[in-house]
């Protein structure tokens, strides 16, 4: 196998799977490492094997990744499934590790195709068994045909929330109740942005369909809840939260939570990208330009990484870097990028209209989410809300510090769970702002690998001085 | 503007200490400024080791010095967790350096031997000594020691530490006790005043202190040179692996591989010249988890979770610089590398010293004057 | 808390989970698997001492780690294979 590639793809979801076919359909040597089995990321998940029952369920917002896949299958681009990319550089140079061995290879592009992951939001009893993202129940019913057996209740914010609650409730599975945070009245802003909304009416009847839905099943459904919780001992037994001032509870066997999409950050992170915080949505995305070509110029931003648009705007915004890609390679002369590049740009322009309709419906209020000092913010670790509010009192003012005194974000995920929520209760407790405080350093590895991998990996380009381990002591 | 006694710059580990030992040792109102800059960051990320083996080969006071720090070292943990209620993850459990082949067996035993000779100019013992393999294996029986070991030094008179927690624990006793720490404020200009005051310049509004400490690491330089002093340090990386957690098997601390109490396994450290540069790089990733896998094969199949490069403050010997400056006598400069080990005399001997509590024939000599700078 | 659709039909792959030879559904994840039979205990965590089950199923969260052929793996990432060795490490924890 090659080690060098004029464009290397992380991600094979609709993003990177669309900038990767154009890139090789434009002549450009092109590979995609994902460490998912199979493409399609996190939308398209086995699309490649779903069932017709589950084609049929999910709808051609799923259906549509099998020609999206086909296309990619079709193209010359190399793909390594099973690749999980630990380690990578501005100057191209990326760690990637398949089948338990580790490999570094060079490429003169990277296009950062990542995605997005719900946004963690720390309530008491979170890290109960039986509280799961309600990403990762859509996750199993893709991968593995499985549907919730027991009483279910979906709480947290978001269209992702309802449309997970209507194809569940399309299954039959018993849900207990819905709980939205979301406030009953949307802000005013929220009418502003109504007006280019209406021109999608194709989306909006989506919507309201996923809005009939759940009424037409007559769960219970409440909105503006507040303290919510999961209740249990070694395993979650019961959800209690505030409804119209009144606490409610419902015995479950599994609680769904969304709290929204945020982008994931990491790979950018480690690679130095220049981030910027979105107050509204309040997450942190990589700086980019139209292209999604980042501060560096080799290395590109594109799909939900770059800001959480959807899997079609993700799909074009992954055209836009191939093509800008394509033209720095010396492949297209800059008119017929421009060219190719425009109807593109109008499709995502269309796709836009609706999105800041919902991104205002569904807004994450500051503060709103009620951090209570118990709750453990930090699962890998153990540290609690109460622990991270202790440090800042000891006068800290920076997330990395706040992570040396306490832990909290030093376990395996990285503080991939506690990051997001880390920041908004140092902010909280110094009074000033998330963007004031930090993000939390990013070091490889990305996720964990063996030692021995990493002793018996080839370095195949470029080689350092030798560690000197008594260099000090000889002093 | 806000007046105190002692100002210190540098919320690191010499700067907390000295601080703290400043207001036990009743220097009044006493002040840290601290800002987190990547590049200055040694007091946390270091590898946690009390030591003084191997320490001062070229040099009696710093082999005496670093002994008095080491034996202070129990004590001066169990006052700060008993005042904090901080658990500092000491334990006294040794240190030990392995040998890969007979000739770095040998090369070990030499070492001890020109050590032994030049601890007596002091009349200091070396309680060091070499163990064969077979020996060594029945101190940690509950790992595996790879077949290249051939023996190991160990000295049974020094330990490990959690050095954040040590950070923290500092912090909190000095905050305890009347100190103020602020962070995320930098220091921009240090001004001498009439009459001895000092005017200390920050990002967020000027102080002044009749005494001023600067702790500030790798920053010292921008901070001395308006006043036309210097220090000679410079800057060496290092880099460290975490593994995940496992069992707890290995109570006594490696050069560079040590298990912590909570049973993840702290491995490094490279020693690098390039600058204030403190990226990771998959060279040192590479052979830094090879050796730590000669020495315990058991590592092979354990998860490495995190990694970074931290940036040591080097002297040309490699002992501290503690001075005073020449033309402001009231300004004290501290920059060392091994400030966790040498933590307690921050506490016992350099404040008072710092407030001319006590005269140190010792600390005279690690002035900046010997360098003839 | 989990059952398979009928529509599905994974044959079933022979594992050694917690020593003992046990039939669970392939062509999935170990976790997907493992949750599909009931059995929601992912390890317990080395810090607070508490099970921990799959939480985002996505490879983000960790809660999933568990002992794959020798080596502590994302049980959400990894497909089932025929033959491996899977330890969670319950201890003396009761699964129901
Ligand atoms: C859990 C979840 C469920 C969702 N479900 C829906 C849904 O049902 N309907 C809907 O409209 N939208 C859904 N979304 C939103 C949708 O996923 C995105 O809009 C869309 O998938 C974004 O596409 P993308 O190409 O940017 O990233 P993704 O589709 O997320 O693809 C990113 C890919 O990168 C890979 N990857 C990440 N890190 C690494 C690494 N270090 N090494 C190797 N590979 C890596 C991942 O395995 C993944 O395949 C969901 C999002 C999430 C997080
Ligand atoms: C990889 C590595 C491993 C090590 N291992 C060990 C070991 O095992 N045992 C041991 O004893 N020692 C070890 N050391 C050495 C030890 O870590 C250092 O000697 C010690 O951290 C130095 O502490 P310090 O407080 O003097 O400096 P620093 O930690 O650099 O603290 C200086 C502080 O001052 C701040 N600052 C700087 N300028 C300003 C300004 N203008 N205004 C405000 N604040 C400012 C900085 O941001 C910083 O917080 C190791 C070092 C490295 C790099
Ligand atoms: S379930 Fe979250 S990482 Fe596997």
């Amino acid at each position: 196998m090659s080690s060098y590639y004029d464009s290397a793809v992380i991600g094979a979801g609709p993003a990177g799977l669309a900038a990767a076919s154009r890139m090789a359909e434009l002549g450009l040597k092109v590979l995609v490492l994902d460490e998912q089995p199979r493409p399609g990321g996190q939308i398209y998940r086995n699309v490649e094997n779903a069932s017709p029952a589950t084609l049929q369920l999910m709808g051609e917002d799923y259906r549509r990744g099998l020609d999206l896949i086909k296309r990619f299958n079709h193209s010359s681009a190399h793909y390594e499934s099973n690749a999980m990319v630990w380690q990578t550089s501005s100057d191209g140079r990326i760690c990637y590790s398949r089948n338990r061995k580790s490999r570094e290879i060079k490429a003169g592009h990277i296009v950062v195709a990542t995605g997005a992951m719900e946004r963690p939001c720390p309530i008491p009893g979170w890290n109960l068994p039986g509280v799961m993202g309600a990403g990762a129940a859509n996750n199993l019913a893709k991968e593995a045909g499985l549907t919730p057996s027991g009483r279910v209740v979906l709480a947290g914010s978001g269209p992702l929330l309802l449309l997970e609650a209507s194809l569940l409730i399309e299954k039959g599975v018993e849900i207990a109740a819905i709980l939205e945070t979301t406030p009953k009245l949307p802000s005013p802003n929220t009418l502003v942005h109504l007006i280019p909304a209406l021109r999608r009416t194709d989306f909006l009847a989506k919507g309201l369909k996923m809005v009939r839905t759940i009424k037409k099943s007559g769960i219970l459904h409440h909105k503006a809840v507040t303290k919510l919780r999961a209740v249990g001992g070694d395993r979650l037994k019961r959800v209690e939260a505030v409804a119209n001032g009144k606490t409610v509870a419902f015995e479950a066997e599994l609680l769904l939570l969304h709290f929204g999409v945020i982008p994931s950050t990491h790979l950018f992170r480690l690679m130095g990208c220049t981030m910027e915080y979105n107050d509204r949505q309040r997450y942190w995305y990589p700086v980019c330009d139209s292209w999604g070509r980042t501060n560096h110029e080799n290395v590109f931003a594109t799909g939900d990484g770059s800001g959480v648009r959807g899997a079609l705007a993700a799909e074009y915004k992954g055209e836009l870097a191939a093509l800008e890609i394509g033209h720095c390679c010396g492949i297209i002369p800059h008119y017929e990028r421009d060219e190719l590049a425009s109807p593109i740009r109008a499709m995502l322009y269309s796709d836009n209209l609706p999105r800041p309709l919902v991104d205002e419906i569904y807004a994450p209020a500051a503060g709103a989410h009620f951090f209570e000092d118990e709750t453990v913010l930090c699962r890998c670790e153990n540290v609690t809300v109460g622990d991270v509010r202790k440090a800042v009192k000891e006068g800290v003012r920076n997330v990395n510090e706040v992570k040396i005194v306490t832990r909290c974000g030093m376990g395996p995920c990285q503080g991939r769970m506690c990051g997001p929520a880390l920041a908004e209760i140092v902010a909280a407790e110094a009074k000033t702002e998330v963007e004031q405080v930090g993000l939390l350093t990013v070091r490889p590895p990305l996720k964990p690998i063996p030692l021995g991998e990493v002793a018996e990996m080839e370095l195949e380009l470029g080689s350092q001085e030798q560690a000197d381990l008594f260099k000090n002591m000889r002093k | 503007m806000i007046s105190a006694d002692v100002i210190v710059i540098g919320g690191g580990i010499s700067g907390a200490a000295t601080a703290l030992g400043l207001v036990k040792s009743g220097a009044g109102k006493v002040l840290v400024f601290d800002e987190q800059l990547p590049a200055q960051r040694p007091s946390r990320g270091n590898f946690g080791l009390t030591w003084f083996m191997c320490k001062g080969a070229n040099n009696p006071s710093y082999a005496r010095w670093c002994r008095m720090a080491i034996d202070q070292w129990p004590d001066f943990a169990a006052e700060l967790e008993q005042e904090t209620g901080y658990d500092l993850e000491l334990e006294w459990t040794g240190g030990a350096i392995q040998a890969f082949d007979d000739e770095q067996y040998q090369a070990h035993a030499k070492s001890i031997e020109i050590l032994k000779n030049i601890c007596a100019e002091v009349d200091l013992d070396y309680p060091v000594q070499m163990f064969s393999r077979e020996g060594f294996a029945d101190m940690i029986p509950d790992i595996e020691l790879g077949r290249d070991v051939t023996g190991v030094m160990y000295t049974d008179r020094q330990g490990h530490v959690n050095p954040l927690k040590l950070l923290a624990a500092v912090r909190c006793a000095l905050q305890q006790k009347g100190g103020e720490y602020f962070a995320a404020h930098t220091v921009s200009r240090i001004v001498p005043e009439k009459e001895g005051a000092i005017r200390v310049e920050t990002t967020k509004g000027n102080f002044r202190c009749g005494r001023l400490v600067v702790a500030a690491g790798h920053g010292i330089p921008k901070l001395l040179a308006p006043l036309g002093a210097k220090v000679p340090i410079y800057p060496q990386r290092g880099q460290l692996m975490v593994s995940e957690r496992y069992d707890r098997v290995l109570d006594i601390p490696f050069l560079c591989t040590r298990q912590t109490p909570d049973g993840t396994f702290v491995i490094g450290l490279s020693t690098e010249d390039t600058g204030l540069d403190d990226s990771v790089t998959m060279a040192a990733m590479k052979s830094q988890a090879a050796n730590a896998i000669r020495l315990f094969p058991i590592l092979k199949n354990l998860n490495w979770v995190r990694s970074w490069g931290a940036i040591r403050i080097m002297t040309p010997d490699g002992a501290p610089i503690y001075t005073k400056l020449t033309d402001y006598p009231n300004i004290t400069v501290l920059a060392l590398h091994s400030a966790v080990s040498l933590a307690p005399l921050n506490i016992s001997e350099i404040a008072p010293w710092i407030l001319e509590q006590q005269e140190s024939s010792m600390i005279n000599h690690f002035r900046n004057e010997r360098f003839n700078v | 808390m989990f059952k398979r659709d009928q529509h599905t039909d994974n044959e079933n792959v022979a594992v050694i989970l917690d020593g003992e030879t046990t039939n669970l559904p392939g062509n999935m994840s170990v976790a997907a698997s493992l949750l599909s039979e009931g059995r929601i205990v992912a390890k317990i965590s080395p810090a607070s001492k508490k099970p921990c089950s799959p939480h985002c199923l996505m490879g983000v969260c960790y809660e999933c780690l568990m002992e794959i052929d020798g080596v502590k793996q994302q049980a959400c990432m990894v497909e089932i294979q025929e033959g491996m060795v899977i330890n969670r490490r319950l201890g003396t924890m009761e699964e129901d």
